[in-house]
């Protein structure tokens, strides 16, 4: 009937359907040039300031462009002595923790969106209670520091090492895109759960996981409060944590106004760091996501599998 | 059914056995630290060696002068969050999943992907800017439309959308990728048919598209409800001032200042606020999963 | 796609190899240097030398010290300062050190899993905090320490006046030793600043008075100073964020003793009172009011933070600000900034008031709770000891500027001190620009900087902020002081009286701070909404706030 129906349809078709569409295409493109523009403008402000002079930024005279462009915001970065060591902590934290957070959510996320699992709303429940409650700091603390993980990498990856919203929604999208004919066809064939997952459900889930990856990694990455609680060498601290000391550093003291000259470029220096540091600790993002929006192609294989 | 099933699925408890030995060593066992809520916690005596005192902190907080006040804010401006936040990321991800022109597509997803990264300072900053009576841009703009400036940040009814809207301004990009994700998971099939049918763009959007990705809707929409009294401190704490102080004080602000205030410790009486607003939002989360189960939606268990 | 999660599999797994097997390393070394102490408690006094001498302990002694983090401080274990110290006292310190973002999570975190540090330094613990612990034996009463050994102690009691009295706890006991930087032009830091080549250009004089400050912001609105045409001149601004910026810092004190550093509290006969229930408070809210309904106080007072403050004092080209409330010249105008107006203002004298009232509001510079001697510490006499040398004023050089001769020196005779006499010290050429430095402490830990040591630095015209500040005080505000027995003194609570109060004065202090800038801005009406406004405090249980207080005061006075 519905061909039957599009057969007739196709006879008006291509008029309709191409001036609809033209319209929606126009409307579309347009609203999504004004929204660009409108998240483009502070993204360029971010940047101009942080190459400006500090004290145009001061006064208020960099608005869209730079205003006697300097490198001093990124030279003081680059120049202090933790930050390559840091950039590679986090770089080996974020892989390392990602890659953990992306296996544990998928093993617990396929399971729980099998509807043949006994016991998953018990276990959905058990693992959402854990959003809402939790012992707070000093027991965690306690705890990593009876496991012997104080001071140690492992205490920045494996206190975080899933997170529960990423659970849930891989199992929503596992719900929703594997559907139940595929597991009654190759439990047919034979085909148990490990090999199930392994051949079927992780090749059809990329778009999710690339979502969840993208998600633990930018966690991971953008990880502070961890580091200041669990750590003590410097040469174990993270990115985020340099960064922050850096910007501290530049801070005036009221009490101590002494040497002026010093206290007008470090005060100049902490305009410049503001932005730079926003420029140097989001670029490692910004520079994976390409890769992570590969992955938002539709339906990759499910159209293959089903032939 | 059941021990039959179980065993018929003991593969999938294997998979998940990582996951939950997991979440039981590093979220339920310190979980007993929750206790000092109904404590008097001195670091020295340890959780287990402080002295019990029941409700004593829950009391206070309930009794607090601005408890009404802290509450009512923190709910309409996380409602207001919440309700006003929903319809962006969505609309943006389907806008997306149309663009034909993949330069145009992949630019745009991102440049409203970078602002998230943006520190909340900064954002504060810019914010404040923005809209500066004196020559900020809003004004500047609405001096040109020869209308009024407004100090809009002296005006407490004005908070709540000031802080709602450039919070989903500056996140709408990167909550948009889980529906874009879930959009990439349509079966195609579906799409071609309704082309061959005849249907418009925006016909498919309406039937295919959005009920594809109402499931995720929901679960987010769940979990969010779960959230409702975590507003967290930071930004609000950067956009307060005195002026509009009535309608910025929220719960986490209260906390910290009265934290900062407080020359003894104050470990006990912020635990319990925060078991306060947990079990507040359980029941609240629990309530949504339940009327999202008797409409036969997508819901957590 | 099966060769990519390989690859990525093998990438993760040697990544976490790695970093395990370097972290391993670490922890096992750092156990392999972690001394023992050798002397047990009741030998330790006979290892400590007799008071003032060094080295200090006979045997190399080892204290543990969990200390605050500071950023301009690369290393304190491999600090020069570090190293000197050890080498005159004999004393190895084990340093444990929180990051200073962190540092009182840190701090609770660290006691409450019972490894108790020895000496606990440079986190200002609080006296509440102080009296709690201490009562408890936690803390050590360092009273028989100062008798036997506080050589620099006792000289600070006699030298600073009432840093003794600041620091003990009713019952007479203390807990812990002060940081005392006595800075001058902090001292009396609620200050306005006026940008004096408008006055100069509109033939009008320095303000003393209140009805004259008003003629004089009303010529700056209306006469068109800056030359440009337009009527953009800003009057008087203040901020919402900074130092002593809020619109009643400097201008309620012509009405009624405004003392921002103590709650505003004071002291009268043996009373404490508040100001802000008063006529005198609605009688400088009025004033406030009516500068503000003739434009003469710029609406971003209420709203603007330091970064907007200083796009209004620098405006670029041409100056639109008259006049700024600051405690310093750096909050609206730049040091050495390209404008060089941070030269141009000049502060406005302790304002005479309607009623006569010419008042300057004081507050200490004594922070308490700076080093602290715990009931773990196995040598709690050479632990005092080290404290009580770092008061000593060459220590103090060395802990907080660096080494003789490098960082600074003595000055010579005939240089002149900021305060005009001849000088004590002065500072080198700095070699670095480096913020981050390992050769002193910067700051961290107990240090002894009286005023006249401060002043004593070679006046620097490159730098002359610190003069300038310090000119500034004395002649503008050290002659209006408010009176000594006045100023509410350092008070300590009981954790009861702590916990009652947090509450009380958050939300008492907020309300005060809101309701000033609406009877200011006119969005709340002083002649309808004061006594709404007296009962709201009392329904805030005001009576009862000032009660706990008192009650504190009282058990200090006895």
């Amino acid at each position: 009937m519905v061909r039957q129906a599009g057969r007739i349809r196709m006879q008006h078709a291509p008029i309709r359907e191409a001036s609809a569409d033209r319209w929606f295409n126009l409307v579309n493109y347009l609203i999504l040039s004004l929204f660009l523009i409108t998240v483009l403008y502070p993204l360029i402000f971010v940047a101009s300031a942080s190459i400006s002079d500090p004290n145009a930024v001061i006064s208020g005279k960099v608005w869209l462009w730079p205003v006697r462009p300097t490198l001093a915001g990124y030279e003081a970065v680059f120049q202090h002595k933790l930050i390559w060591i840091s950039f590679r902590n986090s770089v080996l934290y974020t892989v390392a923790g990602t890659f953990i957070n992306v296996a544990f959510t998928l093993m617990a996320a396929y399971p729980l969106a099998r509807k043949d699992l006994y016991g998953k709303n018990a276990i959905m429940l058990m693992l959402v209670f854990t959003t809402m409650f939790s012992g707070g700091l000093i027991p965690s603390y306690l705890l990593v520091k009876d496991l012997g993980m104080l001071n140690t990498v492992w205490s920045m990856i494996l206190p975080g090492a899933m997170s529960v919203f990423n659970v849930i929604i891989t199992r929503t999208y596992l719900k929703t895109t594997i559907p139940d004919e595929l597991l009654e066809a190759a439990q047919l064939d034979g085909c148990n759960d490990f090999k199930f997952v392994w051949k079927i459900v992780i090749p059809l889930s990329g778009p999710v996981i690339a979502v969840i990856t993208l998600y633990a990694a930018v966690g991971l990455w953008n990880q502070y409060f961890n580091a200041l609680i669990y750590l003590k060498s410097p040469h174990l601290y993270p990115l985020q944590l340099v960064l922050r000391d850096i910007l501290v550093q530049n801070e005036v003291d009221p009490n101590m106004l002494v040497d002026v000259k010093d206290q007008a470029a470090r005060e100049g220096l902490r305009q410049l760091l503001k932005y730079s540091l926003i420029v140097i600790s989001s670029l490692p993002l910004l520079a994976v996501y390409p890769f992570v929006q590969k992955h938002f192609v539709k339906g990759v294989m499910i159209g293959s599998l089903k032939g | 059914m059941d021990w039959k099933q179980a065993k018929r699925s003991w593969q999938l408890y294997v998979l998940l056995l990582l996951p939950i030995s997991y979440v039981l060593l590093f979220k339920y066992y310190p979980m007993y630290g929750a206790q000092i809520a109904f404590k008097d916690y001195v670091p020295f005596d340890g959780i287990t060696g402080s002295d019990w005192v029941g409700t004593k902190h829950f009391v206070r907080f309930f009794h607090s002068y601005e408890f009404k006040k802290i509450l009512k804010n923190t709910l309409v401006i996380s409602l207001y969050s919440l309700i006003a936040g929903i319809p962006f990321p969505i609309l943006l991800a389907l806008s997306l999943n149309y663009i034909k022109n993949k330069m145009f597509k992949k630019s745009v997803q991102m440049v409203t992907y970078a602002p998230h990264f943006i520190s909340v300072v900064v954002m504060a900053g810019i914010i404040l800017e923005l809209l500066e009576p004196r020559n900020g841009l809003i004004n500047n703009l609405l001096r040109e439309l020869g209308m009024e400036s407004i100090n809009f940040m002296a005006k407490p009814d004005y908070f709540s959308s000031i802080y709602v809207w450039s919070g989903i301004w500056q996140n709408v990009g990167f909550a948009c990728i889980i529906y874009l994700a879930a959009l990439s998971g349509i079966d195609p099939a579906l799409h071609e048919a309704a082309v061959i049918d005849g249907a418009s763009k925006f016909q498919r959007m309406r039937h295919i598209d959005l009920p594809g990705i109402v499931p995720i809707i929901m679960i987010l929409l769940i979990l969010d409800t779960g959230h409702i009294l975590d507003l967290g401190f930071e930004k609000v704490l950067l956009l307060q001032n005195p002026l509009n102080a009535r309608t910025s004080e929220v719960i986490d602000t209260y906390v910290y200042k009265v934290g900062l205030a407080s020359q003894a410790m104050n470990y006990s009486y912020s635990t319990a606020i925060n078991l306060f607003k947990s079990v507040i939002g359980l029941i609240l989360l629990v309530s949504v999963n339940q009327i999202a189960r008797k409409t036969k939606q997508e819901s957590l268990w | 796609m099966k060769r990519w999660m390989a690859a990525l599999t093998s990438l993760a797994l040697l990544a976490v190899l790695v970093l395990s097997g370097c972290s391993s390393n670490k922890s096992e070394s750092s156990q392999a240097t972690a001394s023992t102490t050798a002397s047990s408690p009741e030998a330790s006094a006979d290892v400590v030398t007799a008071a003032g001498q060094l080295p200090i302990t006979t045997e190399k002694t080892t204290i543990k010290v969990l200390a605050k983090g500071n950023p301009y401080v690369e290393d304190f274990a491999t600090n020069e300062f570090t190293k000197y110290l050890e080498e005159q006292t004999n004393i190895h310190i084990e340093w444990e050190v929180a990051p200073e973002k962190s540092a009182v999570e840190k701090l609770n975190l660290v006691l409450g899993s019972g490894d108790l540090p020895d000496v606990i330094m440079g986190f200002n613990v609080t006296p509440t905090q102080q009296l709690i612990y201490g009562e408890q034996g936690y803390f050590l009463d360092l009273n028989p320490y100062i008798e036997k050994y506080g050589v620099e102690t006792k000289k600070m009691f006699d030298t600073v006046a009432g840093v003794k009295d600041i620091i003990t706890a009713p019952g007479g006991k203390i807990y812990a030793l002060p940081y005392v930087n006595e800075c001058y032009h902090c001292s009396m830091p609620q200050k306005m600043w006026i940008y004096t080549p408008w006055l100069e250009k509109l033939g009008l004089k320095m303000p003393t008075t209140t009805d004259e400050l008003y003629e004089v912001l009303k010529a700056f609105k209306t006469q068109d100073p800056n030359g440009n045409g337009k009527a953009d001149e800003i009057p008087l601004a203040g901020a919402a964020v900074g130092a002593n910026v809020n619109v009643d810092s400097f201008i309620m004190n012509a009405f009624i003793l405004n003392n921002t550093a103590t709650q505003r509290i004071y002291v009268n006969n043996g009373k404490l009172d508040v100001p802000y229930n008063k006529p005198e408070w609605r009688d400088g809210l009025a004033y406030m009011h009516k500068l503000y309904e003739e434009g003469l106080i710029a609406p971003e007072t209420f709203t603007q933070d330091r970064d907007q403050s200083k796009q209004m004092g620098e405006n670029p080209d041409i100056n639109i600000l008259g006049a700024e409330m600051a405690q310093h010249n750096g909050a609206f105008t730049t040091f050495k900034g390209p404008s060089g107006r941070w030269l141009e203002v000049k502060t406005v004298a302790a304002l005479k008031g309607p009623n006569g009232l010419q008042i300057t509001p004081f507050r200490q510079s004594v922070t308490p709770g700076s080093y602290i001697i715990t009931k773990a510490s196995q040598n709690p006499e050479a632990a005092f000891r080290l404290a009580d040398l770092l008061y000593n004023q060459e220590m103090t050089l060395r802990s907080v500027e660096g080494r003789p001769d490098v960082e600074w020196k003595y000055a010579d005779k005939g240089e002149i001190g900021i305060n005009g006499k001849q000088a004590i010290w002065k500072y080198l050429p700095k070699q670095s620009t480096n913020a981050v430095q390992n050769v002193s402490w910067s700051q961290t830990g107990p240090s002894l900087r009286t005023n006249d040591f401060r002043l004593g630095l070679v006046a620097d015209p490159e730098n002359p902020t610190e003069v300038i500040l310090y000119d500034e005080t004395k002649k503008n505000y050290e002659p209006y002081k408010q009176d000594i027995n006045t100023l509410l003194p350092q008070l300590f609570f009981t954790n009861d009286e702590a916990m009652e109060l947090a509450d009380l004065e958050k939300t008492i202090n907020d309300y005060i701070t809101e309701m000033i800038a609406r009877f200011v801005t006119g969005d709340a009406s002083l002649d309808k909404g004061w006594d709404e406004y007296v009962k709201e405090l009392d329904g805030m249980k005001l009576n009862r706030y000032l009660e706990i207080y008192q009650s504190a005061y009282d058990a200090k006075m006895k």
